[in-house]
Order: C-alpha cells, then sequence, then structure tokens
C-alpha cells in the first residue's frame, strides 16, 4: 500500500471562517480542499467533516476506520461509484490518501479503481433532495447519469483500465 | 377557507411520514426561513429523461397546481410536472453514508441505476 502525503507539513492549514462557526463539529477540519501532491484525488474538507462525523456515530478513531471509494459495475451508463466505511486496507492494492490538516481522516482508493477515477474530486454534497458522498469532476467520465452514480469511461474499449 | 382543497379532491403524491419529517425538518432550517412549503418539480434530466426537483415555497406559486397538505406541510407541485408525479409516493430514507428523499412513481417506465431519473 502507498500512503500519499500531501503539500508540505510546513504550509499552515488555511482557515474557513464560514465553518468555523460550526461547534458542532468536535473535530477541526478546516482546511481549504487539497490536491495531493501526484493529483490524483481531491478531498473536499466537506468529504473530510463528513468521515469524522461517521467515525464519531461509530464511536471508532481515524485510525481504525477510513472512507473507502471504489468503482463497480453497474447502472445506466456502465460504471458507478461505490462509498463505503472500512476497516481493511489491502496490501499492493490500496492507496490511502490523507490530506494535510484532515486530522487523520482517510478516503482509501484501490489502484484499478484510481486508474478510472484520478485526477476527480471526492466531496460530501449536501442538498435538500439528497446527502452523499460524490466523486464529482471525472476527466475520465465520458457521459455521466444525470444523478452523476453512473458513468461511463472515454476509450474505454481501446484502453481497458480494469483488466 | 377558500383555499381549503375539497374532500373529493385526492392528493396528487403520497408524502410518508418520514419524508415529512424530514422536510419538517428542513423547514426549520436557517435557509428555508420565511418558507411556507415546498415545491416539487421535474427537471429534463438524467438517462431517463426526467428528475425530480425540490425547492422551498417562499410564497404560494401562482400558477401551481392545487396546493395540497399532508402532515401539516403544503407540498406544492410544478403545473409541468403534475402529470409526471401524479400518483408518486414520496419517502425519505437513510443509510449511513446517504440520505435522500425517494420518489416511487408507478406510471414510470423506466429507470436509472440511481432512482433519480426517470420517464413516464
Amino acid at each position: 500500500m502507498v500512503v500519499v502525503t500531501t503539500t508540505n507539513a510546513s504550509d499552515p492549514p488555511s482557515i474557513h471562517s464560514s465553518d468555523d462557526s460550526d461547534n458542532a463539529a468536535a473535530v477541526n477540519t478546516s482546511f481549504d480542499a487539497i490536491v495531493n501532491e501526484d493529483e490524483r484525488l481531491t478531498i473536499t474538507p466537506s468529504c473530510v467533516r463528513q468521515v469524522h462525523a461517521l467515525l464519531k456515530r461509530r464511536n471508532k478513531s481515524a485510525d481504525e476506520m477510513f472512507l473507502r471509494v471504489f468503482v463497480d459495475a453497474g447502472g445506466c451508463s456502465g460504471f458507478t461509484y461505490q462509498f463505503e466505511l472500512d476497516d481493511e486496507l489491502v496490501d499492493d492494492e490500496d492507496i490511502i490518501f490523507e490530506p494535510q490538516g484532515a486530522n487523520g481522516a482517510r478516503v482509501v482508493v484501490d489502484e484499478a479503481s484510481l486508474n478510472i477515477i484520478h485526477g476527480s474530486k471526492i466531496d460530501y454534497v449536501q442538498e435538500m433532495i439528497k446527502s452523499a458522498f460524490v466523486v464529482a469532476d471525472n476527466p475520465q467520465s465520458e457521459s455521466a447519469c444525470g444523478c452523476g452514480s453512473s458513468f461511463a469511461v472515454k476509450n474505454f474499449a481501446s484502453n481497458p483500465a480494469l483488466d | 377557507s377558500k383555499r381549503r382543497r375539497t374532500l373529493q379532491a385526492k392528493d396528487p403524491i403520497i408524502v410518508t411520514e418520514r419524508a415529512a419529517d424530514r422536510i419538517k425538518e428542513l423547514l426549520s432550517g436557517e435557509s428555508a426561513e420565511g418558507s411556507i412549503g415546498i415545491i416539487l418539480g421535474v427537471k429534463r434530466r438524467g438517462c431517463n429523461g426526467l428528475s425530480y426537483t425540490l425547492n422551498y415555497a417562499f410564497e404560494e406559486p401562482k400558477d401551481a397546481s392545487t396546493p395540497m397538505t399532508s402532515h401539516g406541510i403544503n407540498v406544492f407541485i410544478e403545473p409541468m410536472a403534475l402529470f409526471s408525479v401524479v400518483g408518486t409516493t414520496m419517502d425519505y430514507e437513510t443509510n449511513e453514508l446517504t440520505s435522500e428523499f425517494t420518489f416511487n412513481n408507478p406510471n414510470s417506465k423506466g429507470e436509472c441505476g440511481c432512482g433519480e431519473s426517470f420517464n413516464v
């Protein structure tokens, strides 16, 4: 497994003044969206906050569990994004994203899935109609379903990302 | 009063108690301040043609269909949407990672994998 560290530790995390008013968040996760060094994934502050909220609800610490993001076959457009809380890392497959300033919150993606979603943004979107984790702005996605949960991959036939 | 719907009129959609509870929660939130209910609509989007939209109603829409009241909540339906949503059951489902309103539409002929897009 590979741990992807993000940005220089000397860079102080910037403060979101609007987020600071939210005292409900027990864990301080005020920082700007972070692009990891290799720019393979962006994890948003909203995503990090929700991971912490879920961990708290499960009574787990950030080093016990993480958010796993993976790509599955299915949906109208061929692939779907899946999310789950997981506690088992798979050697040689999993890549761990642990954004600087995220208080240990981790997003884990297996290598095959990362091949399909690299360059995307992992976000937690709260709307009136729905609140959910999303993979947004996937550069590999050719066409997406209206909800964005299913998508097709560019040039998939000539360049399959999964074997 | 004049606005009260007649007893004969059947509500165009069914709102479950869970959905109503969530709507009440939303309506008591800051961004809903001053709102009098919700507006359900559809827009052309998604793989199956239509997807549902949900907004706060800050005043009674002039062109809205007969307003309905369910569990004490005013639900307005966009006139253009009425044909598409009539008979639908609106529910609110949550699991650990996702919470969302769901729409069970008996007239739906096709649905997207996520259930958010449909056609009638």
